[in-house]
């Protein structure tokens, strides 16, 4: 029983993890209309400025996190200009190779620099708590509560802002809010700047508990779009229920069946549900 | 655009033969076995490039799974001769035939979807594929890797004579003879009706369909033929490396596939060739040298999609038409 | 009497709670030439998507050549003799206008795989075939000036004609035009007039959705008319024109005598 309550608490951070980078995702589709390949490199980077500014400047995390945060934003801002802009008008088999291009320079240009090894975060909230015969360390627990801050604050910025009404127009029929005087082009800078940011704050509150390493981002931008197929591209909603089903079901059937079979579980439970509903489970188009 | 077929003797099909002859004539020119080695490696890429051109560049599906099927043949090959002691040929017509098997029931799920979908679901299959060789390890020796895959073994000739393959350059003509037989195939292929009609589907499969084709049979079979080429390479691949491990079928190696073909040009014969030969020749030169070759990949990839959408080709066909060249073939 | 070829029975279409076409029953005669009227939203272009199959119908029959062929996928219905053009004309733009009637041909013929790798005799001849049907009706169309150009670049009107073109060089025994007309001007209208004239005179049945009155009323030899995917009234275009119904319906209430 305590091994079941274990996997799901483990399931539940996770999850956590898989939202954030799932609704960062989720968010530059609506924006570009295309899934950005490139958001699990963008990720993987944001681990690294985090490692970098704990382990070299000596910040501590929560500095880290938060100019890890606006560091990738910028880094955001950069890509949708020089990279995606261009090719807004073009076949979407542009933006998405052009992502790919993306995945190769960020990720063996870290192999590069930083080498293959697994990089270890300075311990961080490692305090244990002990309860109804469970172990949790501090870590997971600030994981869940500031991905939840960051949802309540999204959530607030998207309905309760001009702003966040504005990505809504946009996101929703991009000539017609041109039509009435948006900025469009604006708009796509600030949904990058924020995609990205929420992928390197999920970076950096995993990476005291997961390693840092080149390879990170790919395992989790595939299950970023296994997430937002299920729960429909573009739906926030979608991205944050599924974010936590696939931390869940990830965190059981590896307690439970065997880890080295649990990415194939997702994936093989995505293809089935393409096989079912070619436009995923919540898809019009 | 539709290529023409042209004409038996005009310019473009003599340089075609004059290239075949010249690729025939390489080994006696070329002793270094390195530099032929690299050959051979460009050659095995640009087969399993030319084939992932059919169903991506011809019919216009972004299929992310080719590496998988290039890595499925080459082990199905690996085993079929070491676990089971088939001989080489047999094993590279079973190997084919599993993978197009195994392709064929890939494609009836993914190709119900369309675009980013399409493209996502075959990578997760490309990674599910990998995965799979790596762990199970009873059949596949996992992360060890397959060790120790002979060379075909020699073909017996009349008076007495055989052609053996423990030399380099008769692996060279192997491979090179798969690699002209699939451009061979693929060209009659897109150079006829049935290619027109994978063109269809590329351009607008609602009109094709309401023009009386079945796109779903059109991009099965375009997927089905690519999977056998992608297979035949993998095949070759594995007996004369001799050595797999799983990360052949990763996919990176589809990246690196779609690279050639983007920089080459999608869509066009040629383009896949060019791509696989430069990179590949680039990438073997270079290996040595610290200069981060992916990265080179990645910038190269951006560069092309934003300024030369065509790839090499496509500038090509633009400087042409720019200097005065009739335009349209 | 020609016979009927193509009927529809007690045809329903539902998009969720909207009611597009509602208990609807027409038939289209062999060699006529039949007009579907009716302000925008009427349902003529779901029928068009329902006949054709691209949207299941929800409930009924479509009846082609006295085979039910209700539901069937697109490319079935276009083989057994149903062409269409759409709205939104389109083509392939990237391929020429004689490779794009080269291929909508491509469904009368096999193109088997042993065929087309090993250049078989067979397969020679049916891509000759294609070709000198792609020829013929480059001809009729009168767009064999243009046969070399890119299909998206050509005028808007010259698109059109290839697009009927297209729909053409499937060798169909019913033609669906989608507007056929729309956004072109007055000298362009007659042209493509005249070109319906002489497909009707190959001995295709023509069903046309128009809105100009001048198309819909004075080719056809009989005119149905359409208000919220239910048929108002249908017969010859002079009877239909002055039917208070039909008037009401175009013009509201208060235009009616």
């Amino acid at each position: 029983m305590s091994l079941f309550i274990q996997q799901v608490l483990n399931g539940v951070m996770l999850g956590s993890v898989y939202s954030l980078v799932a609704l960062g995702l989720t968010l530059e589709y609506g924006i570009l209309h295309i899934p950005n390949f490139a958001h699990g490199a963008l990720y993987m980077v944001g681990a690294y400025l985090a490692f970098l500014l704990a382990t070299y400047l000596g910040f501590n995390f929560w500095l880290a996190m938060i100019l890890s945060m606006i560091a990738l934003g910028l880094i955001g801002v950069l890509v949708e200009r020089l990279v995606f802009r261009p090719l807004m008008l073009e076949s979407p088999l542009s933006s998405f190779i052009a992502a790919i291009g993306l995945i190769f320079i960020f990720v063996d240009g870290a192999l590069n620099i930083f080498g293959p090894d697994f990089k270890r975060f300075p311990p961080t909230h490692i305090q244990v708590f002990h309860v109804l015969g469970i172990t949790i360390t501090f870590q997971r627990i600030i994981i869940v509560v500031v991905t939840i801050a960051l949802i309540v604050l999204l959530h607030l910025f998207i309905k309760k802002t001009t702003m966040g009404a504005t990505i809504e127009a946009t996101a929703q029929d991009r000539e017609g809010a041109q039509l009435v005087g948006i900025n469009v082009k604006r708009v796509r800078m600030i949904v990058f700047a924020l995609g990205t940011a929420l992928a390197a704050a999920a970076a950096a509150l995993i990476s005291p508990i997961h390693l840092v390493h080149p390879g990170m981002g790919g395992p989790v931008i595939l299950k970023a779009f296994v997430i937002i197929i299920l729960g429909g591209m573009g739906s926030i909603p979608g991205a944050i229920i599924g974010g936590f089903i696939m931390g869940l079901v990830e965190s059981l059937s590896g307690g439970y069946i065997s880890t080295a079979y649990n990415e194939v579980f997702a994936f093989a439970v995505l293809v089935t549900v393409l096989a079912v509903r070619p436009t995923g489970l919540f898809g019009a188009k | 655009m539709m290529e023409t077929a042209g004409k038996l003797f005009s310019p473009k099909s003599l340089m075609v033969l004059i290239l075949i002859i010249a690729a025939f004539t390489i080994p006696f020119f070329v002793t270094s076995r390195f530099l032929l080695h690299i050959m051979i490696l460009c050659c095995i890429w640009a087969m399993a490039a030319t084939s992932m051109n059919l169903i991506m560049g011809y019919t216009g599906q972004v299929n992310l799974a080719h590496g998988a099927f290039f890595g499925i043949g080459a082990y199905s090959a690996g085993l079929l001769i070491l676990k089971l002691g088939i001989p080489f040929w047999p094993a590279l017509l079973l190997a084919c035939a599993i993978t197009v098997v195994l392709g064929f029931l890939i494609g009836l799920l993914a190709l119900r979807t369309k675009g980013s979908y399409f493209a996502i679901g075959t990578m997760c299959f490309n990674v599910i594929v990998t995965v799979i060789i790596d762990s199970w390890e009873g059949l596949t020796e996992g992360a060890r890797g397959l060790l120790g895959i002979p060379r075909p073994p020699p073909i017996p000739l009349p008076f007495g004579k055989e052609i053996t393959f423990t030399s380099v350059a008769a692996n060279y003509y192997l491979i090179l003879v798969s690699l002209l037989l699939t451009i061979l195939v693929i060209y009659r292929i897109v150079h006829s009706m049935m290619g027109r009609s994978f063109m269809a589907v590329r351009g607008n499969e609602e009109l094709a369909e309401s023009l009386g084709m079945n796109a779903m049979k059109a991009k099965l079979l375009s997927f089905l033929i690519s999977t056998f080429f992608a297979a035949w390479a993998g095949v070759l691949y594995a007996t004369y490396i001799g050595f797999l491990s799983p990360e052949i079928s990763d996919y990176h190696v589809t990246f690196e596939l779609l690279t050639f073909c983007l920089i080459g040009g999608l869509g066009t014969m040629v383009g896949p060739l060019i791509g696989a030969f430069i990179l590949t020749i680039i990438s073997e030169l270079l290996h040595g040298i610290a200069v981060p070759r992916m990265v080179a990949y990645g910038f190269v990839l951006i560069i092309i999609m934003i300024f030369l959408r065509g790839g090499l080709m496509g500038g090509a066909r633009l400087l042409w038409l720019r200097f005065g060249g009739k335009g349209g073939r | 009497m020609s016979g009927k070829l193509l009927e529809v029975q007690g045809l329903g279409k539902d998009f969720g709670g909207l009611r597009a076409i509602d208990d609807l029953h027409f038939h289209i005669r062999e060699g006529e030439i039949f007009s579907i009227i009716g302000p925008n939203g009427s349902g003529k272009t779901t029928l068009f998507n329902v006949i054709t199959g691209y949207h299941p119908a929800t409930t009924g029959k479509v009846i082609f050549k006295s085979e039910d062929i209700t539901n069937l996928k697109p490319f079935t219905i276009a083989q057994k003799g149903i062409a269409r053009t759409f709205q939104l004309t389109v083509v392939f733009a990237r391929e020429t206008v004689l490779d794009n009637l080269m291929v909508a041909h491509r469904l009368r013929i096999r193109a088997g795989l042993w065929g087309t790798i090993f250049g078989s005799h067979g397969t020679r001849e049916e891509e000759k075939r294609c070709r000198e049907k792609a020829e013929e009706i480059l001809e009729f169309i009168e767009l064999a000036p243009q046969q070399n150009m890119m299909a998206g670049n050509l005028t808007q009107e010259a698109q059109k004609r290839l697009s009927i073109g297209m729909a053409l060089a499937t060798d169909p025994q019913l033609l669906l035009l989608d507007e056929p007309t729309g956004g072109v001007n007055f000298k362009e209208i007659r042209s493509l007039i005249s070109l319906i004239e002489k497909i009707r005179e190959k001995k295709v049945t023509i069903c046309i959705i128009e809105h100009k009155m001048k198309v819909a009323m004075d080719m056809p030899d009989r005119v149905m008319v359409l208000n919220y995917g239910r048929k108002i009234t249908e017969g010859l275009p002079g009877q239909v024109s002055q039917d208070q119904r039909v008037i009401e319906a175009y013009l509201g209430k208060s235009y009616a005598a």
